[in-house]
């Protein structure tokens, strides 16, 4: 999944609460082991760095976001009403599963 | 004066979990940060030395490590390392441990005061650059000494629950970490660690003693209740039957969580945690309750109150909650 570009489809004025409803799906995501731990190693540091709510933070987030709570990461882009965001999600969940199922 | 706020956290889940609710909490305003010490979890100083490389200010330490289950000399080569990682942050809290978890890996929980008293004079002076020829009643050692220096002194705090130690934290340590939540238990540790800095002629200011609570907040208060109450159960669980009939807790309530807990049934176990023992081992309910029950113990003379186990239902929120409602409240 390109990440930057789904990012660049979000707004200036929702990366705060963005940032914020993201790093909630990743803590309380039970699928801890889904978690690289460079990827974690990332997001902790931009989460250091007071840079979680900018398009390289964001960046991040989205794709730990998505590995350890897919379906979550979809519902919290739904109440950004981000949902052309979400809709490519979702578009590449599926296709990833008809490609497994090939 | 204002009051410190720390945060514990259970290093129950990986490393990153716990140094991304650290930094969290750092940019919530808490000052401290302590980390359990249980063999069943992650290591202690391992996730400390996490939460050292992603945070800037806030200091951290175990809370608590005892004197058993690491010789003494480790735990202060592990502080002292981590002090190099994050020098000036860092602080050591070692209490007398858990029975129940020594027993399960074969260590006998002898003499414990001398134990901690021991292991606290054995870090300091290691921690000091001296070559350490200790002859205690627990811990001997015939020449130990770092080959690396510590830049600062490391602050030691004790935790305890019963009036020796209590007093003996008062006199020995840097702090107290009193682990308790209701004013009653706290106005007789306050008292008591006040008798042994008297002792050691101390005053109010050179020991900063924190309640350690088990805490939890939310706005709707029966969330708050249903998050403490598998905590709370457990406490009361381990509770001697002088300390239930201190706080009008009936002893038969206590046995039936007790039997619940040993077959596993947590449903029972939480299901019989009352109101009343939710008020005696936790500080529960909305922020603006939680705001008047700090206040309170503020008043009886702690310097740091401690967000214990659980936080709230939702971590993430219940600190973003503490940072925004609650904090502010004690600044000044």
């Amino acid at each position: 999944m390109d990440y930057p570009k789904l990012i660049e489809l979000v707004p200036a004025e929702k990366w705060g609460p963005l940032s914020e409803n993201l790093i909630g799906v990743i803590l309380n995501s039970k699928n801890d082991d889904k978690m690289p731990n460079t990827l974690a190693d990332d997001m902790l540091l931009q989460m250091k760095n007071g840079t979680a709510n900018t398009k390289s933070g964001l960046t991040i987030l989205l794709e730990a976001a998505v590995l350890v709570g897919a379906e979550k990461t979809v519902s919290a882009l739904g109440d950004l009403q981000l949902l052309k965001v979400a809709e490519l999600i979702v578009q590449n969940m599926l296709s990833g599963e008809k490609k497994n199922d090939a | 004066m204002t009051l410190k706020f720390g945060i514990e956290f259970v290093p129950k889940d990986p490393y990153w979990k716990l140094a991304a609710y650290a930094i969290q909490a750092e940019n919530n305003g808490f000052g401290n940060l302590w980390v359990t010490d249980h063999f069943g979890n992650r290591n202690v100083y391992v996730t400390l030395a996490a939460a050292a490389l992603y945070t800037k200010k806030i200091t951290f330490g175990t809370g608590v490590t005892n004197p058993w289950m690491v010789n003494p000399v480790i735990t202060a080569q592990s502080i002292a390392t981590l002090n190099e990682l994050a020098p000036g942050r860092v602080v050591l809290g070692i209490g007398a441990g858990d029975k129940t978890t020594l027993e399960a890996v074969g260590v006998e929980m002898a003499k414990p005061m001398a134990a901690v008293r021991e292991a606290i004079e054995i870090f300091r002076k290691l921690t000091a650059g001296e070559n350490v020829a200790y002859q205690g009643e627990i811990f001997k050692t015939a020449g130990a000494k770092f080959n690396f220096k510590t830049k600062n002194i490391i602050p030691v705090y004790v935790g305890a629950q019963g009036p020796k130690m209590l007093e003996m934290a008062g006199k020995i340590g840097d702090g107290v970490l009193v682990n308790a939540s209701h004013p009653t238990d706290i106005s007789f540790a306050v008292k008591m660690a006040t008798e042994g800095m008297k002792q050691a002629g101390k005053s109010a200011s050179d020991v900063d003693i924190a309640a350690y609570t088990s805490f939890s907040v939310n706005e709707d208060p029966k969330k708050a209740v249903k998050a403490a109450s598998p905590v709370v159960a457990f406490i009361v669980a381990g509770s001697p039957a002088q300390v239930l009939e201190k706080h009008g807790i009936n002893p038969g309530k206590a046995d039936e969580i007790r039997a619940a807990l040993k077959v596993g049934d947590f449903p029972k176990a939480i299901g019989a945690v009352t109101p009343e023992m939710i008020n005696a081992f936790s500080i529960c309910g909305t922020p603006d309750v939680c705001i008047e029950k700090i206040a309170a113990l503020k008043k009886i003379g702690i310097g740091q109150f401690v967000v214990g186990s659980p936080i709230g239902t939702n971590v993430k929120q219940a600190i973003d909650l503490i940072g925004q409602k609650i904090i502010p409240q004690f600044k000044n």
